[in-house]
């Protein structure tokens, strides 16, 4: 059957999608964190309380428990602070070792799960200790960092306070 | 004359379209570009600038760095509070000399920001933050010292400075 010219299917033209706008903002925004990008990730450790003061008798309650982490330089000491009765000793032949790391973090998370509520510990080293040492001392104590932690569990003590 | 005249060959002739530039795999990889940047993005106050030759500790730490004064010690155990080198102790020793600079300008940094924070409304009150910048070498018994005399003038908050590990 004949067909009138204007009933006939006219062709569709393809046409592309403009990008070149999208291609604007992205290349801006990229511009934007490069330029305030950070090539190292910097964060901190906290040590919100002041420097530990020893406390009164009175404030020493016989049932209260105040952990205490020593570190030596070949050794990690856990006690109660308040009662000085050792917890735990855990030796450290390599610092680097990832087993010593974890051993450490068990046993602080083992203390950890006998007094919940417990947030401050008190740290004290060897004044040979290194820094980058005490730092990975800081770490066990303030995270667990054992695999597939529930985020509310992830915290153990956070409120670091140096001895005096 | 000429092939094209005829028309046999007319239709042969192809239609050149507009010439459009592919974008499509430029964007992709741009995208890309963006999430990694976005992923990598810390908010941090604060921009430290980590002096040359000093490696800081490596820690799973993810507290990004707040606004406080810098007090660095370097390898050499050179301490520069707030760009400002203040002294050089020596190893295994600490000098009554060395405290008494460190508190000095700890003391002057401290009056300086109360006295902006009196004079504006808009300048941030003493907070007593110090930021830790230390070389990882660096023993306990001189980050202690530090602690002790920052804390004599009133600079309670430490903050240690660490880099993802």
């Amino acid at each position: 059957m004949y067909k009138v010219p204007s009933a006939r299917r006219k062709k569709r033209k393809f046409t592309p999608l403009n990008l070149i706008p999208i291609l604007d903002v992205v290349f801006i925004l990229i511009f934007f964190l490069l330029a305030s990008a950070q090539l190292l990730r910097i964060f901190e450790i906290g040590s919100d309380l002041p420097i530990f003061r020893v406390s009164t008798k009175q404030d020493q309650k016989e049932d209260q428990f105040e952990l205490k982490v020593t570190v030596n330089k070949n050794s990690v000491l856990l006690t109660n602070y308040k009662k000085g009765v050792l917890i735990k000793k855990i030796n450290v032949t390599d610092w680097e070792n990832e087993k010593t790391m974890k051993d450490i973090n068990e046993a602080l998370i083992s203390i950890k799960k006998s007094h919940p509520d417990e947030n401050r510990v008190v740290v004290t080293a060897q004044r040979s200790v290194s820094y980058q040492d005490l730092v990975m001392v800081l770490d066990n104590v303030r995270t667990n960092n054992q695999a597939g932690v529930k985020e509310e569990d992830k915290f153990l003590f956070r409120q670091i306070m140096f001895e005096e | 004359m000429s092939r094209k005249r005829f028309i046999r060959f007319r239709t042969r002739r192809k239609n050149k379209g507009d010439f459009h530039l592919e974008l499509n795999s430029l964007l992709d990889v741009l995208v890309i570009l963006l999430v990694f940047l976005i992923k990598n993005y810390t908010t941090s106050e604060v921009e430290l600038m980590i002096p040359k030759g000093m490696q800081i500790p490596l820690s799973i730490s993810q507290t990004v760095v707040h606004k406080g004064v810098t007090v660095q010690m370097s390898k050499d155990r050179e301490i520069i509070i707030s760009d400002k080198l203040v002294t050089k102790v020596q190893k295994n020793s600490w000098s009554g000399k060395d405290s008494i600079k460190i508190k000095n300008e700890l003391m002057a940094i401290k009056d300086r920001i109360e006295q902006l924070n009196i004079e504006s409304d808009e300048s941030a009150p003493f907070s007593g933050v110090i930021n830790l910048l230390m070389d990882r070498s660096i023993d306990y018994y001189h980050i202690k010292k530090i602690m002790d005399v920052s804390a004599e003038v009133g600079f309670e908050q430490f903050k240690f400075i660490v880099i993802e590990s």
